[in-house]
């Protein structure tokens, strides 16, 4: 069960690849001590003769390759390293050793409406966050109409954000983000807002990506999404990679796995774990 | 397709930096815009407040100082607004940055953005202010029948001085006050020092010995004179002004890039 899958052939100039990750560690330092003024920095620094802090290696020899149009999933515990994993495939970490490269723009759906601001109206946000996303003003002109179509929002587009639902709101985060088919997708989570309708028709843009040639990489807790999304899936735990293989076995496997942490830490109990499977 | 990010390549942050705000410029702009009338979106008079506060601060000034300084100083107002400009310009272009890159920071960990975009913002915001504060004054010095001389076309240059000094400092500044709380309220008191040796509302000349020595090696004095000398007195500005300004813009935009690409990472990190 825990075997470690061999790094699968790696090809250079015309690549198949979309994204491939060698031995990738990341370790960053968090001070001990929290000294946020200048005071206590002095003071830690006649203390202890130098700042302490400790390190948190969060990857630990990562290695993964991700095909031109795969739907890949990536499952694991909380702190199992997911997360970081998508702040450096989006740039926002650079690894401490090891390789990544990518082919293609990445689009994060990391912290969807993250720059929205209330007090400005549903148009404006929009013309923000696609900013954001690093558009120009003009190609937002041109997608504007459906990201507004899209996102559901008719009349309230003109009206400030903050009397928006917190699902209009998400539906429009989701809307500019996905207004253009990106080469690569970056998905954690964001299957958990809006209702069931505004899910469906997600997963059906997804789908339509994924079919016209974009690379999907889904985190998410809910298994059963990933099974049925996803063609292959690498299962993190404690920011090694345990299994990669496809979605349903490594899915399976996890689960197992779960299952048997969930026994051995309580009597088991039948409903909770009803809405795992 | 073609290879679009490889961490193994050798990271040149600076470049990274000057060619990603180049491709966010829509961003820069919406930022810009959206700060300017966000802030004021709840009142009647809206933007226009960005106006009010130098406005209301001049006049104040001017009613506190004209007594002292009328007789030596005509159309004292505007000697005023000329050093009020700058030091405004200044003041709220550094607060700004420190203040914006606390809040909006915590976007840089969420979306890839070149990192130095928000203190871009911040100067850009206050200069826009200035450009404002400089229409108001051209404004008042024609309802006051102030001659406006050939010698104006030399404002520009202040213009370009102020925003690289300020852009420097905004970027050392930015990263190390979240990193150091304190560095932001020492900084605070530093401006407010400054202010006062700046012969914003008052003469230089009113002074001799160290206290003088002091107000002229203040850059900020230097870089109201660059606005002063051809607005207020019909001259251009003395070519020492230039210089020291010029090679202090240079050495503090080095330094602020330097400082800023040093410390962003672990700013970011602790946000």
């Amino acid at each position: 069960m825990l075997k470690q899958q061999a790094s699968e052939p790696l090809s250079t100039d015309v690549s198949p690849w979309a994204i491939v990750v060698e031995d990738l560690h990341l370790y960053y330092r968090r001070p001990r001590h929290d000294a946020t003024s200048i005071k206590e920095l002095v003071l830690s620094l006649l203390r202890h003769r130098r700042l302490s802090s400790y390190e948190v290696q969060a990857l630990r020899g990562v290695s993964l390759s991700i095909r031109k149009g795969e739907v890949y999933g990536i499952i694991g515990r909380n702190g199992a390293g997911k997360s970081t994993l998508f702040k450096v495939l989006s740039r926002l970490l650079r690894p401490t050793r090891g390789r990544v490269r990518i082919w293609g723009r990445v689009v994060p759906l990391l912290g969807i409406g993250a720059g929205f601001h209330p007090e400005l109206t549903g148009r404006e946000n929009i013309y923000l966050y696609s900013a954001l996303l690093g558009r120009s003003k003009k190609r937002t002109d041109e997608l504007f109409d459906e990201i507004v179509d899209f996102a559901e929002i008719g009349d309230f587009i003109d009206a400030p954000l903050r009397t928006y639902s917190s699902g209009m709101v998400a539906r429009l985060g989701f809307a500019v983000a996905m207004a253009e088919r990106p080469d690569i997708l970056l998905v954690d989570e964001v299957l958990a807002v809006g209702d069931v309708n505004f899910k469906m028709k997600c997963q059906r843009r997804f789908e339509q990506f994924a079919r016209e040639g974009s690379t999907i990489v889904i985190i998410s807790h809910a298994l059963n999404v990933i099974r049925d999304m996803c063609n292959r899936v690498t299962w993190l735990h404690e920011g090694r990679v345990m299994t990669t293989g496809p979605a349903e076995d490594v899915v399976r496997e996890f689960w197992r796995f779960m299952q048997g942490i969930r026994e051995s830490a309580r009597p088991l109990r039948v409903e909770s774990l009803k809405h795992v499977a | 397709m073609t290879l679009f990010y490889d961490s193994a390549q050798p990271r040149r942050p600076f470049r990274e930096e000057i060619f990603g705000l180049w491709q966010y410029r829509d961003l820069v702009w919406l930022l810009v815009w959206r700060n300017l009338t966000v802030r004021y979106k709840r009142s009647i008079l809206g933007a226009l407040w960005s106006l009010m506060d130098p406005l209301l601060t001049m006049v104040i000034m001017t009613i506190v100082f004209s007594e002292l300084l009328a007789r030596k100083v005509p159309f004292f107002a505007l000697y005023l607004f000329t050093g009020l400009l700058i030091y405004t310009f200044f003041a709220q272009a550094t607060q700004n940055a420190i203040a914006n890159f606390q809040q909006a920071g915590r976007l840089l960990t969420k979306v890839y953005l070149p990192r130095s975009v928000f203190v871009l913002v911040s100067v850009s915001e206050a200069m826009v202010n200035f450009l404002i504060g400089l229409g108001i004054m051209m404004g008042l010095a024609w309802v006051v029948k102030f001659p406006i001389t050939w010698t104006w076309w030399s404002v520009p240059v202040a213009l370009m001085l102020s925003f690289l000094v300020a852009i420097g400092v905004a970027l050392a500044l930015a990263p190390l006050s979240v990193l150091y709380a304190d560095i932001g309220n020492i900084y605070a008191a530093l401006l407010r020092l400054v202010m006062y040796l700046s012969a914003i509302f008052y003469e230089v000349d009113i002074f001799s010995g160290w206290p003088r020595r002091l107000i002229e090696i203040n850059p900020l004095y230097h870089l109201i004179l660059l606005l002063r000398e051809p607005v207020y007195w019909h001259r251009l500005p003395n070519i020492y002004s230039f210089i020291y300004v010029g090679l202090l813009a240079l050495a503090l935009w080095i330094m602020g890039w330097k400082l800023f690409l040093r410390f962003v990472d672990e700013a970011i990190l602790t946000l």
